[in-house]
């Protein structure tokens, strides 16, 4: 055991009952850590700037596949899947380009989803909340608009666990992973 | 985060520890002042016989806490304007502590009997101000029940070591027996970590242990601007309003108490 592990193991020790205090007093939501600004600020200063998906999967499969065949249908197959994120002051800004062929019979269109969104942002140690403010979304199906549809202010933040490592940025939510890199780099 | 203070009509907060040096007195002065700046009247108490707190922000020759106490004790019709020095900072105001013989001159059985009527005293106060807080002094007995008594919340400073940590369970109880005593529904609403540094690795554990507890819990770094702060009674937002550490007390500030839904 570690000299880390030791201090970790007298501590749970020490704050087992304490916890329970906490929650026999009617404390039972789960409530957020908040870190200090001098533990987020180096994180967040590695996070601004432009960044592009090299990699996103749910649930272990690839997200393009799984998303063109739910917007245009079963026998939708992907070849571009473009999505970035630009984190700059208090919001980031997120594009997703999703372009692909669907069977229409008697030969294959063209269709496409588009996706831009502002969303606020807030990072709390390795927690990034993300609330969208304002966006639109767009589809199209063999060269005429399908759909354009506003994307309303939401209410809810969502918790994004973020990781830096070799360069890349990994955002996890759930299952839903997404690899980032640099743009232009 | 869970319900702000505002949000669950808490208004009367003591800030307390048994533990001396965690930072009650700094916190007192932070949050107090940061809530006046943002417009909110708050009256600060200094119940804590060092009386840091009256040395921080000055006595303008009014009677101080023990006195009240006494007078309480002794069944004297109150003014509370002799006890009160009015905006020691733009709506702050201060009741101060001034007499470090208190725990000599007011035994134990008579402060004890001046719970209800402090209390009742305290009471009668939350219609001029949107907040008071009320600085404690790092012991366990019938001075700090007294406080707490008189409470609606408690938020408890510490810091990042093992004999901080271990009298968190002495002071749950001691809440949990006035809430009984009282039949007042009196929270510990929040633990605030101060002296946070990132390097240590001590820390870090820390913050994996604390991080599944399931009560609001702020972080304040170390700062050489907090202890500027103090030497030079100055508050963080005087003298150092873009640090880490005022980042932390307005986080404090705006989620602990004045969030609302």
């Amino acid at each position: 055991m570690t000299n880390s592990d030791k201090v970790k193991h007298r501590l749970q020790e020490l704050t087992g009952s304490i916890s329970g205090a906490i929650d026999s007093a009617g404390n039972d939501e789960t409530v957020d850590y908040e870190f200090s600004a001098s533990y987020s600020a180096p994180k967040a200063k590695m996070l601004e700037g432009k960044w592009e998906v090299v990699e996103h999967t749910v649930d272990g499969a690839a997200y393009a596949d799984g998303f063109a065949k739910r917007t245009f249908g079963e026998g939708a197959a992907n070849d571009v899947y473009e999505a970035e994120y630009d984190f700059s002051g208090c919001v980031c800004v997120k594009r997703v380009v999703v372009h692909g062929t669907v069977d229409a019979g008697d030969g294959r269109i063209e269709c496409e989803y588009r996706m831009s969104m502002v969303l606020a942002r807030e990072l709390n140690g390795d927690v990034l909340s993300v609330r969208p403010l304002i966006g639109y979304q767009y589809t199209m199906v063999d060269g005429d608009t399908a759909s354009i549809r506003d994307l309303p202010e939401a209410g809810e933040w969502i918790k994004i666990k973020i990781s830096f490592d070799n360069g890349f940025l990994t955002l996890t939510d759930g299952t839903d992973v997404k690899k980032l890199g640099r743009m232009g780099e | 985060m869970g319900k702000s203070l505002k949000a669950s009509g808490r208004k009367v907060v003591a800030i307390a520890n048994q533990k001396g040096g965690v930072g009650k007195t700094a916190s007192v002065i932070q949050i107090s002042s940061g809530l006046a700046r943002r417009g909110e009247r708050v009256l600060a108490v200094d119940g804590d016989p060092q009386g840091n707190l009256t040395l921080f922000f000055g006595n303008r020759g009014k009677r101080d806490f023990g006195s009240l106490v006494g007078a309480l004790l002794a069944g004297e019709s109150i003014d509370m304007s002799h006890f009160i020095n009015r905006n020691v900072r733009k709506n702050l105001d201060l009741l101060p502590a001034c007499n470090k013989n208190l725990r000599m001159e007011l035994s134990d059985e008579m402060i004890i009997a001046s719970y209800d009527r402090f209390a009742e005293t305290i009471a009668t106060l939350r219609g001029q101000y949107d907040w008071i807080l009320i600085d404690s002094s790092p012991s366990n007995g019938p001075l700090e029940r007294l406080i707490i008594r008189a409470s609606d919340a408690v938020i408890i400073p510490l810091e990042f070591q093992l004999f901080s940590v271990a009298g968190l369970e002495s002071i749950l109880g001691e809440v949990s027996a006035c809430t009984d005593e009282t039949g007042r529904d009196i929270k510990v609403h929040s633990l605030i970590f101060t002296k946070a540094e990132n390097r240590l690795n001590r820390v870090q554990t820390y913050r994996e242990v604390f991080s599944s507890f399931h009560i609001p819990i702020f972080e304040i770094c170390k700062s050489e601007y907090i202890s500027r702060s103090l030497e030079k009674s100055r508050t963080i937002w005087e003298c150092g309003p873009a640090s880490f550490a005022a980042r932390d007390y307005s986080r404090v500030i705006e989620r602990g108490f004045l969030e609302t839904p």
